[in-house]
């Protein structure tokens, strides 16, 4: 990544310059699994305390501060629970999680472990993406070794405690990755998003009260816990404390993960870990958060400060933090076309705005192909978007609406031009 | 008494039980929300997104049916927010509908129709092509599946996981191909309930596949006379006769759901060949004259019936005893059918002990045996005959009587070679009075049309013997 | 009294017997001058030789159209029974043994005395089934069936010899948004 930088600077890549980090052993010499065996000695609310402290933000989208949200949770250490790792890192765009899952699958574990510890859950779950074969196996096997070395299994190190861990590998459905859909697929059901209220934390898996948190946000906890609350505080902004890890694609000469400080600007992004544009192109649009999230065009882009307070003041959203960078050779139709062809394809078919909104956005920006667009369409497509907003279970129909609703608000007049452009075969 | 809660609704004061579900407390008092997936007799889905409320203090829509009332909350279903979002939600229901209105049994009374009128966009924009499922599937049990016209809300998917707990019925594919599929064939005695908590024309009844439009029936509300429980009912029927049977909500007795053979009660009514009229009947009286009377009833008689049936028999030396059809199947099935068939066996043991008369089957193999050829015997044919060859039997034992009289309601399996004589009494649906369940509790008989001569009950045929 | 038939005594004496015979029957002599003399643009026509053409718009005996495969449109909806303010229309529908059809029907009368002609059916019919044609003639005996049922409504010589009308008003639309 960033040759440049220091490796101290990084608290979730900071292991990643290690060769052969994905191995037990190796991970351990670099210092890894120490907090862990710290955390048992520490009380479970000291934990607890010391992540909301932290102030560490929920790294799957929503940013809701992951203290905050353990906070609601079941304070009965003896009763039932379950953790669920949500490795179903779906979203285009995103593979921060692959990358991290991929390099140092230890660092996920120990911080699951501690988390376990802290609230006191005696099973957890790793949903991974069902295309992400290759980083089932790597965990699988670092699974093994952990059970091997008694970080996992009964009574973990002789301190009373129990705590199993399995991998679950999806089977490719964008939906699972909101919790309440990963769940309902956990189950062993379609995967379909349940309704809310009863949220997870009371009422999840089998019914039983469920902590579902991204796997950022898990393997963050090791480096809260070693260097403190105050330290994870340094970087970034007030309210979205820490580093954060960026995934960029598309028209940058470097693209790849990143991990920086939340609040970085989107042009130091660019620039400077990304080696800036791809063939000197001039900078079209950025689409900050994963194709879920409304369009930048250039000026807001170069203006934008990568946190989640700044992002949504602009009207987008950091969500996964997956940033699209677009270049003047692009055609905004075409990418709008794709991302409501992808949200067509992954509505679970359980809420009618949802079901049958993505697929007339699709079949409404698609009549060029037949000959049978109006200018008016573009306003049949604003409309239809926002009739979705805010209507379904989860928010995949908000997902499949913004980005149109973006792209209208930002490039309405290519647009208008791109459905005028008749391709009728 | 439990703790009451009161509300406003769209300005309305309204007062439910604590933990009523919002939009059934809405319901009961009278409010129209639109809602399809929403049901009282199943689990919540939430998914049609057709009863969506505001509430003050919460920041945006909700579904109602996903709430429970509580002390002081302020809901409006009428604010241009929600307004706008129901009409855009049914936009989207009506969206891959096929509109297939005029072949379509449910016209009429479909939600989507119901609620098009009050929500509707006019101007339709879709010119896209709609999405294809497969239509005029037969899915087993009388019930026709249109995958088309579905609209998802997953009713019988969760009536078929929690009622009968027999899943035949379940929701293959994502997004807009999403469609209700069946696990083979339906298996279970309550099927045809699908068809009547399918808000649009999805499931529909083989029975009553294409033989009526539902704005040409009217509905009498009665009760089933299938077996002892004796269903809330209501049957369609208009001037050509009855045409199917729907449960009415009754929670102490059936719920909202009532069995398959109950279904199939109406079918002797209008049926060709039943007995409407008394032929020659002065030629009767002169024949039975001098005679000794035996009387059979049949335990599907209302109390008023069997009463005044026997003060009209009052003073004559007749014997009377009663027919109970066998047990079918197990006594209870968990949900609601019974074993036993007789659907007033509580009035008819009752009123038969009030004149001392024996209506046990002693009672009746005492009658049987004691026929000579100078005896009449009147035999009231039950009207839901479920074992034939029980019954049969029954006709076989009598024949050494002198005169055969059948007192048929039906159309039924007897014939002239059996019986002297066939005279019509009237069937369930044409007579008013009150049946006595296995609970004991009175369930009342409404008359509807009448589709012959109805006037003559058993009691005018017990007065012929005193003539 | 009676002393005189005349009622406009006035009339009488001034203009005398025949020219009040003239005056009374002045129109319909002057026709009669016109149809001797000019007898192509005479008013009445030798029915039954003749014919009159009344324009489109009369209603007249019911059609019932079919398709391009010469089966009956209607799919039996019962709209057209619905609608019917004479009540007069019977229809028996049943399952068609194609099932992009669904539902057709098996017999369809129309009590022809009962029927008041008013176009209701025509305009009820959400798939242009039935149609009031310019048929007019349906003198016949008292004794006559006059229920007239689908093989006569659709099927008679005088629709195109006996094969039907066909109609395929709004198919295309329709069969292009279902491709």
């Amino acid at each position: 990544m960033n040759d440049k930088a220091n490796y101290t600077d990084y608290a979730l890549l900071s292991y990643h310059h290690i060769p052969n980090v994905h191995k037990l052993d190796v991970f351990e010499k670099a210092g890894g699994y120490e907090m862990m065996k710290a955390c048992f000695e520490k009380e479970p609310d000291a934990i607890k305390e010391e992540v909301k402290n932290s102030g560490l933000r929920g790294r799957g989208g929503a940013g809701f501060p992951t203290g905050v949200k353990w906070g609601f949770f079941s304070k009965d250490r003896a009763a039932k629970k379950y953790l669920i790792c949500n490795a179903d890192e779906s979203e285009p765009g995103t593979f921060k999680d692959r990358y991290l899952v991929e390099q140092n699958p230890h660092i996920l574990i120990e911080g699951i472990i501690i988390s376990a510890w802290a609230l006191g859950i005696q099973k957890g779950y790793i949903y991974i993406r069902g295309e992400f074969y290759q980083q089932a196996i790597i965990l699988e096997n670092a699974l093994k070794e952990a059970y091997a070395k008694n970080y996992l299994g009964k009574n973990i190190l002789g301190k009373n405690f129990d705590f199993d861990l399995y991998v679950h590998r999806g089977a490719g459905a964008y939906i699972c990755g909101e919790e309440t859909g990963l769940i309902s697929s956990l189950e062993g059901k379609k995967g379909q998003p349940k309704l809310k209220p009863p949220f997870p934390a009371i009422k999840g898996y089998r019914g039983l009260p469920t902590m579902v948190n991204n796997v950022e946000s898990l393997a963050a906890v090791p480096w809260i816990m070693r260097h403190g609350a105050d330290a994870y505080k340094k970087w970034g902004s007030e309210k979205s404390p820490g580093t954060k890890l960026f995934s960029i694609s598309g028209d940058v000469n470097k693209p790849g993960v990143i991990e920086v400080p939340l609040g970085t600007t989107l042009k130091d992004i660019i620039e400077i870990h990304c080696g800036g544009m791809r063939d000197g192109n001039k900078l079209k649009a950025v689409i900050p958060g994963g194709s879920s999230s409304p369009v930048f065009n250039a000026e807001d882009s170069y203006l934008v400060k990568m946190d989640y307070e700044d992002v949504a003041a602009k009207g987008s959203m950091l969500g996964s933090g997956a940033i699209i960078v677009v270049d003047e050779t692009r055609n905004m139709g075409d990418i709008l076309k794709y991302t409501l062809e992808f949200y067509h394809h992954e509505s679970c078919g359980q809420c009618t705005p949802c079901r049958e909104g993505t697929g007339w956005l699709e079949s409404i920006f698609k009549r060029r192909e037949k000959g049978l667009a109006k200018k008016t369409d573009i306003d049949l497509l604003d409309k239809t978007a926002s009739s979705m907003r805010g209507q379904t279970i989860c928010a995949l129909a908000d997902a499949a609406a913004m980005p149109a609703q973006g792209m209208i608000k930002v490039f309405r007049e290519e647009l208008e031009q791109y459905i005028m452009t008749s391709v009728k075969k | 008494m439990s703790e009451k809660v009161k509300f406003s609704w769209n300005g309305k004061e309204i007062e439910a039980e604590k933990g009523t579900n919002l939009l059934a407390a809405a319901l009961d008092n009278g409010i129209e929300v639109a809602h399809y997936c929403y049901h009282r007799g199943l689990s919540v889905a939430g998914v049609c997104r057709m009863c969506m409320v505001e509430q003050d203090g919460v920041p945006r829509p909700f579904p109602s049916c996903n709430a429970t009332v509580a002390e002081g909350i302020v809901v409006k279903s009428d604010t241009p927010k929600v307004q706008t979002a129901v009409q855009a939600t049914l936009q989207f229901h009506l969206l891959n509908h096929p509109l297939d209105c005029p072949v379509c049994d449910q016209a009429g009374e479909c939600g989507l129709q119901d609620y098009y009128m009050k929500y509707g966009v006019y101007d339709s924009q879709m010119i896209d092509k709609k999405a294809h499922k497969s239509k005029v599937q037969d899915i087993g049990c009388d019930v026709m599946l249109d995958a088309e016209r579905c609209i998802l809300c997953a009713r019988c998917t969760r009536f078929t996981a929690e009622v009968t707990k027999t899943n035949e019925l379940g929701i293959l594919n994502r997004g807009d191909h999403a469609e209700i599929t069946v696990n083979e064939k339906l298996k279970n005695d309550y099927a045809q309930n699908l068809v009547d908590i399918c808000p649009v024309g999805a499931l529909t009844s083989k029975d009553f596949r294409f033989k009526q439009r539902v704005w040409f029936l009217s509905d009498v509300y009665t009760t089933c006379i299938g077996c002892e429980v004796g269903c809330s009912v209501k049957i369609s029927e208009n001037k050509n006769g009855a045409f199917r049977v729907k449960p009415v909500m009754d929670l102490a007795v059936n719920g909202h759901w009532m069995c398959d053979d109950g279904r199939k009660i109406y079918k002797h009514i209008s049926a060709p060949g039943r007995i409407t009229e008394i032929l020659n009947e002065e030629q009767i009286v002169e024949k039975i004259k001098g005679k000794k009377s035996k009387f059979i009833l049949s335990t599907a008689l209302t109390n008023q019936e069997y009463s005044s049936f026997f003060d009209s028999l009052k003073g004559s030396k007749s014997d009377v005893a009663l027919y109970m059809l066998p047990n079918i199947g197990p006594e209870f099935d968990g949900i609601l059918k019974r074993g036993n068939k007789n659907p007033n066996l509580a009035g008819a043991v009752k009123a038969f002990a009030d004149y001392k008369v024996d209506s046990t089957n002693d009672g009746l193999n005492k009658l049987l045996e004691g026929l000579t050829k100078n005896d009449v015997v009147y035999l009231v044919i039950p009207e839901i005959i479920y074992d034939e060859d029980h019954f049969r039997t029954l006709i076989s034992k009598i024949q050494k009587a002198g005169v055969k009289i059948a007192l048929t309601p039906s159309a039924t399996i007897i014939s002239l070679h059996e019986f002297d004589h066939l005279l019509p009494v009237p069937t369930f649906l044409e007579k008013n009075g009150e049946m006595t369940n296995y609970q004991g509790s009175l369930r009342t008989l409404r008359a509807g049309k009448s589709y012959g001569d109805t006037s003559k009950d058993i009691s005018y045929y017990a007065k012929w013997v005193q003539v | 009294m009676g002393a005189s038939m005349i009622l406009k005594k006035d009339l009488y004496r001034e203009h005398g017997y025949l020219k009040g015979l003239y005056l009374g029957l002045k129109i319909t002599m002057i026709t009669m001058l016109k149809n001797i003399f000019n007898i192509d643009k005479r008013m009445t026509l030798n029915y039954p030789e003749e014919k009159y053409f009344y324009s489109d718009r009369f209603k007249g005996k019911h059609i019932l159209t079919v398709k391009e495969d010469g089966t009956l449109r209607c799919t039996s909806c019962m709209l057209c029974s619905t609608y019917c303010p004479a009540q007069c229309i019977h229809i028996i529908a049943a399952d068609d043994s194609d099932k992009s059809v669904e539902k057709a029907p098996v017999s369809f009368e129309i009590e022809m005395l009962r029927c008041v002609f008013c176009g209701f059916c025509e305009e009820a019919c959400p798939v242009d089934a039935i149609r009031l044609s310019g048929e007019y003639e349906m003198s016949g005996h008292a004794e006559q069936e006059w229920v007239a049922d689908h093989y006569e409504l659709a099927f008679r010589k005088t629709l195109n010899g006996g094969k039907g009308i066909v109609s395929t008003v709004d198919d295309s639309n329709r069969l292009k948004l279902r491709l």
